[in-house]
């Protein structure tokens, strides 16, 4: 018996090493066809065999990188490009958990909301969506959490996987109720105001505005980067204010930029017609599709300029162009976008350019590769700090 | 792990910290898995990793798993048999799963992580006494020839070669079957 197992042994590991002759893997199907338990100790063969003969070197499996990207991945996991895959993997855990999903408890249970505000720590807070109400009270928003925004007057929004949605206004409006909504950085979020007008908006990015809209008129307040759809409303003109420029629209799709680092705020039109004021000079000018108005911040005044709208709006839809764009520009975007900090160990490597287009990736990795591969610089990722070095 | 039902019910309240502490504890057994499946590297991280991205999406109901080693194990393989359907792969173990499906689904469950098989190997070294274990490591691990163990312990060349040979005698009968898995990683 001993030899006879021993045999079999050394033949499934032929098998395993696809060496075995067609007269063994004959012999070893009828073996296998004998009895179920000799199926489990091929099985289990497998396993150790499996086990010992990893596809990849077991110590070359860094737990700590992957669970940095995992940490990325949690945050923008709605901007995975392989979706197909995420898709399928989705599938496969439904299949496997479908009856402990069954019970868990529902998003109608009263609990969830309080709990919502409750397991977010202090650590995290600078990392969620923040929604600041007219009393001063905090709510940190989460895309995995379905809750309800209630006002005075009921439910005024839902947040759920999309963003934050106010419901539509049926009645009008005498006094006006902000709500301010910021976005941490390494996030971005979407938003639609009761009147239909929606928000994508970036990393690091704050907008301020009424819950419903007075009679008339339409007004918010962005800081930061935000690209806007706004609902169509001739009684209504719609106006955002933006670091000291008003610009106002009727129904038109439009990218605004005022981060801080830029000397000069920039509002660059898609679709539609736009008028842009800078309130401090009181000069205006007029956009259309395909123009970009730039309001310096120091001399006052306000220039255009025609530009390839996709270098300003890409990120909207998770596509980052760059075209001649400096390094230290790319960078300080990819900072902004994924929340880390960069060192440049050498500071001439900062005008480097870099032209192409990226797609938002799941892992700041990715995307440093790619430009690794086109230019001469190298990135070395230490948790959330990425050192600029020549290669 | 032993907190485990603790961890579960934190991460249900959405507790990232018991999230981190399951990817830390099983990511690279978990990944090893997925390369019994698919040979490629980035393709198993990218699976492993949205298998924990899946967990926390639905973390509400992470209370009511029964053993977070058995989900893990299946959503992985889950996961890699569909990449495989996807990219219209045949899996070696597609007969065996069809032929079989609850021996399979059994032995899935059993299966012995790289880690595991490592802890048992090195809980039955442990088990030799400590001169056994000194000389066998010296000669095995540390590929020194048994004369140069001798003359470094400074004990006779006899005596080192019957710890050796006791040594293996001992990891032959107390390992059984895993006996042949010490043999390749230790390249006896």
């Amino acid at each position: 018996m001993q030899d006879k197992n021993q045999y079999i042994d050394e033949l499934i590991t032929r098998y395993f090493e696809s060496q075995a002759t067609p007269s063994e893997l004959e012999e070893l199907d009828c073996w296998l066809q004998e009895d179920e338990r000799n199926m489990r100790q091929f099985l289990r063969r497998q396993n150790l065999y499996d086990a010992t003969h990893p596809a990849f070197p077991p110590e070359s499996i860094d737990t700590l990188r992957a669970l940095r990207a995992l940490k990325t991945r949690l945050r923008r996991s709605r901007r995975i490009v392989l979706w197909k895959r995420a898709a399928a993997a989705v599938a496969a855990i439904a299949l496997v958990a479908g009856c402990v999903w069954l019970f868990a408890p529902r998003r109608h249970n009263p609990e969830r909301p309080r709990q919502l505000a409750e397991t977010v720590r202090p650590a995290d807070t600078t990392l969620a969506v923040k929604l600041t109400l007219p009393t001063g009270e905090e709510i940190f928003l989460s895309k995995t959490e379905r809750r309800d925004i209630v006002a005075d007057s009921g439910t005024v929004a839902k947040v759920d996987h999309s963003g934050l949605a106010y419901k539509p206004q049926t009645t009008d409006t005498d006094s006006v109720v902000y709500h301010e909504l910021s976005v941490p950085r390494g996030s971005d979020f979407f938003l639609e105001l009761s009147d239909g007008t929606r928000l994508w908006l970036n990393a690091e990015t704050t907008v301020r505005y009424p819950i419903r809209f007075a009679r008339g008129e339409r007004r918010i307040f962005v800081d930061g980067e935000a690209y806007l759809e706004v609902k169509r409303d001739t009684a209504s003109p719609f106006s955002v204010m933006l670091a000291g420029s008003e610009i106002t629209v009727l129904g038109t799709s439009f990218n605004v930029n005022s981060y801080p680092e830029r000397s000069e705020a920039q509002v660059t039109l898609v679709s539609g017609k736009v008028n842009v004021r800078d309130s401090e000079s009181g000069k205006g000018l007029t956009l259309r599709p395909g123009e970009q108005a730039l309001i310096p911040r120091a001399e006052g005044g306000i220039h255009k300029r025609k530009v390839d709208t996709r270098l300003y709006c890409g990120w909207k839809d998770g596509v980052l162009v760059f075209k001649s764009n400096t390094m230290e520009e790319i960078l300080r975007t990819l900072a902004r976008q994924y929340d880390v900090e960069i060192y440049w160990h050498d500071e001439s490597l900062k005008q480097y350019t870099f032209s192409g287009e990226l797609k938002r990736y799941d892992s700041i990795d990715t995307l440093l590769r790619m430009i690794e591969h086109t230019d001469n610089v190298r990135f070395t990722v230490h948790g959330r700090q990425v050192i600029v070095a020549r290669p | 792990m032993e907190n485990e039902k603790e961890l579960l019910i934190a991460l249900s309240k959405g507790d990232e910290k018991a999230l981190e502490l399951f990817f830390t504890a099983y990511y690279k057994n978990l990944l090893l898995f997925a390369g019994t499946y698919i040979k490629d590297a980035a393709t198993c991280e990218d699976i492993t990793q949205q298998v924990f991205v899946n967990l926390w999406e639905k973390r509400a109901a992470a209370a009511n798993i029964v053993s977070i080693r058995s989900f893990l194990l299946k959503a992985v393989q889950n996961a890699c048999l569909n990449e495989l359907r996807r990219l219209d792969l045949k899996s070696k173990y597609e007969e065996i799963a069809a032929r079989h499906p609850e021996i399979y689904a059994q032995e899935t469950e059993n299966y012995l992580f790289f880690s595991e098989l490592q802890e048992r190997l090195e809980a039955a070294l442990r088990q030799l006494t400590p001169t056994q274990r000194q000389c066998f490591e010296m000669n095995r691990l540390q590929g020194m020839k048994q004369k140069e163990i001798a003359e470094r312990l400074d004990i006779p060349l006899r005596t080192v070669e019957l710890r050796i040979a006791e040594a293996l005698r001992f990891l032959r009968a107390h390992l059984k079957t895993y006996f042949n898995v010490l043999v390749i990683l230790l390249n006896i």
